[in-house]
């Protein structure tokens, strides 16, 4: 009857599917806080996330919904030590989020348009055949299998380094993290040679 | 192990992680002009760095249109109405009649019962209407109980919604008004949640208990009192 505080599927298929990631990155850092404290933490910042969406803050969003939301997730277990007075919290190193040194940068990216001559400086690049080229890319994207998908979208949108993303999806070191990346790359670079539109250069 | 294969991938890893670092301002002046002056003139890094970069905007756009779709869902579903006629029809109808005495007043409410709601209300339940509108909550303002709780999910209007809420949620609890009850954790939630956009954290707490001790299992009134009342109270 009534609706739940979450009712919402695409939020919660979100949540889901980073449930694991997120109490692994909590367990990394705070970790001498036993887990039945930081899944209660991790639910708290659920509906945080949710009410935030809710009252549109969220509207304007110009980072990677998940970077935000493992914010959330940082300051509400900080809160949660706070308030609990717990004075000696282990801290492994340090890892920053959504620094900005970590994420693309857009000015780069433009230059690299115009020193790399990329596709979107192609004369054609509203033509038909570009269009349908960049809406297999997406697909290829949207399809990209794990592990690929999950370091280099977390890479490239939410913006964490090789090191972060080995903590969150507990790879053994950033080297690991690093070579996967390496290969998935490789990978995409061989199916674009095979959709590359006839123009390409 | 081949080492000519070997060689090409270590240069494409090389490159590949050159494209990072420049991307990610990780390069010093001189490094980035070393770069440009290698991308110019060598084919194979130009190649690798059209698709690179394709790539890149390929995962931001469709990672960007993912998020924005998870955030559109959850705004649309915060503005729709709750509820729908069909099974709760009769329910619909008297929170109508309801909300309609609102909206018009206390007099055309009495004609408007009259012609319409006649063969559907109690004369109790009508009773209870007409004490509502005593009790002044008959602002013309109110559009309709989709309205108020639109206001607290956008946060509008909070202190007349509270108004509103508040009263519909002590006729709502009234033991004649059962056609209603149906309503009654619908509006203490709202006016819970109401309270607490409106910085009135206790007597959202209050709402919330009152709630709780109505229904021991209503979880989600649980839930919301120790959101409200806990360790994160004061969330950023």
């Amino acid at each position: 009857m009534i609706k739940p505080l979450i009712s919402n599927k695409e939020l919660n298929d979100f949540l889901r599917d980073t449930r694991e990631k997120s109490l692994r990155f909590l367990q990394g850092r705070y970790s001498n806080l036993p887990m039945d404290d930081l899944e209660d933490v991790y639910q708290e910042s659920s509906i945080a996330l949710y009410q935030k969406i809710q009252t549109g803050e969220l509207s304007e969003l110009a980072s990677s919904l998940y970077s935000y939301f493992l914010g959330i997730c940082k300051n509400q277990t900080e809160k949660w030590i706070r308030d609990n007075h717990i004075q000696q919290i282990f801290y492994k190193e340090e890892t920053k989020l959504n620094d900005a040194d970590e994420n693309i940068n857009e000015d780069r990216l433009a230059d690299l348009d115009i020193w790399a001559g990329t596709y979107e400086m192609d004369e054609d690049c509203n033509s038909a055949e570009y269009q349908e080229f960049l809406a297999k890319v997406k697909e290829g994207v949207r399809n990209m299998p794990a592990p690929c998908n999950k370091v280099l979208w977390s890479y490239y949108w939410d913006g964490f380094s090789h090191k972060q993303i080995a903590e969150l999806y507990g790879m053994k070191s950033e080297d690991v993290c690093k070579t996967q990346a390496n290969r998935c790359k490789k990978k995409f670079s061989e199916f674009i040679k095979r959709i590359r539109p006839t123009y390409g250069k | 192990m081949n080492l000519s294969n070997e060689s090409d991938r270590l240069m494409e890893n090389n490159y590949s992680e050159l494209i990072d670092r420049f991307l990610r301002n990780q390069m010093t002046e001189e490094e980035m002009q070393d770069f440009k002056r290698q991308i110019e003139t060598n084919s194979e890094l130009k190649q690798q760095v059209r698709d690179h970069v394709l790539l890149i905007r390929a995962i931001r756009e469709t990672q960007a249109e993912k998020d924005k779709q998870i955030i559109d869902s959850v705004l649309r579903e915060s503005q729709k109405p709750r509820r729908t006629l069909g099974s709760y029809a009769r329910y619909f109808a008297v929170a109508a009649s309801l909300v309609l005495a609102v909206v018009v007043g206390h007099d055309l409410f009495y004609l408007y019962s009259a012609n319409q709601l006649a063969g559907e209300l109690s004369s109790k339940t009508i009773a209870q209407y007409q004490s509502m509108t005593m009790r002044g909550v008959d602002d013309e303002d109110v559009a309709s109980l989709d309205t108020l709780f639109r206001n607290v999910d956008q946060g509008e209007n909070l202190d007349e919604t509270i108004d509103k809420l508040s009263a519909l949620y002590a006729i709502s609890e009234d033991e004649y008004v059962d056609a209603v009850d149906d309503y009654t954790t619908q509006i203490g939630m709202e006016l819970a949640i109401a309270y607490h956009k409106n910085g009135e954290k206790d007597k959202a707490v209050s709402v919330l208990e009152a709630l709780i001790a109505e229904n021991q299992e209503n979880k989600d009134a649980i839930r919301l009192r120790k959101f409200f009342i806990g360790k994160f109270l004061n969330m950023q």
